[in-house]
């Protein structure tokens, strides 16, 4: 049974400087996870791309890291 | 006459978008080479310059110092410079759409920022509260047991060991 973090955490908006939150559905390699294995609603999975990929525009977060 | 009421539909349009007021975010990227005692009459009138625009504040960060996560470049005083760090700090504000193009000008202008992300969010606090990742992931480590290092070691028992393995 999947179960979307954002959803029984009670998050509604999913802020790009949230790093903690953000860092959790990051690779190590810091690519964003697949949707098959952050396990959140496609509608959360949309937001979330929106918050990192707005982190990174911003420095908070890499595009890639070695 | 045709064209007058298009003019006057325009006109309309206009004025509804301008009473239309929204909540925006600014979270900016300022140059490091500010000294940290100048931060602050620095974000001061960086926000006069915001109130003399129209805005409402509703909440703001101080800006820290930061390491960026990589180099990024900026053409101040037509000369490109490159930045590792800079002060990351933010703003959310109510203001009409009209003001909101006038800001992102001022923005786009101001030579004091590396970098700025403006955006439409909502009134209340977006950071979520709630921190449970820690508990949730297990990662915490257990404490270690004292028993093992507390037995004594029979040195002849250990050599007796050791001569039955090597035979």
């Amino acid at each position: 049974m999947k179960q979307d973090y954002f959803s029984s955490n009670n998050i509604k908006h999913i802020d790009y400087k949230d790093l903690e939150l953000l860092r959790r559905f990051l690779t190590p390699s810091a690519r964003m996870q697949s949707r098959r294995r952050t396990d959140v609603t496609s509608k959360n999975q949309r937001k979330l791309a929106v918050a990192i990929k707005r982190a990174r525009f911003m420095g908070l977060l890499p595009y890639i890291a070695k | 006459m045709a064209k007058a009421k298009e003019v006057v539909e325009k006109v309309d349009d206009a004025e509804i978008a301008d009473s239309k007021s929204s909540i925006y975010e600014v979270g900016y990227i300022m140059v490091p080479s500010i000294p940290e005692e100048n931060l602050g009459g620095e974000v001061t009138s960086f926000k006069d310059a915001l109130l003399e625009k129209g805005v409402s504040f509703i909440s703001d960060e101080y800006p820290k110092m930061l390491e960026l996560a990589y180099e990024m470049s900026r053409s101040i005083n037509n000369k490109k410079q490159k930045f590792s760090y800079g002060y990351f700090g933010w703003v959310k504000f109510e203001t009409t759409t009209t003001s909101a193009k006038v800001i992102k000008e001022f923005l786009d202008k101001n030579e004091k920022l590396v970098r700025y992300l403006m955006i439409k969010t909502i009134r209340g606090n977006t950071m979520s509260t709630k921190r449970a990742y820690g508990k949730q992931d297990g990662f915490k480590r257990r404490p270690t047991t004292k028993s093992e290092e507390s037995a004594p070691i029979n040195e002849e028992v250990i050599d007796k060991e050791i001569d039955a393995l090597v035979v």
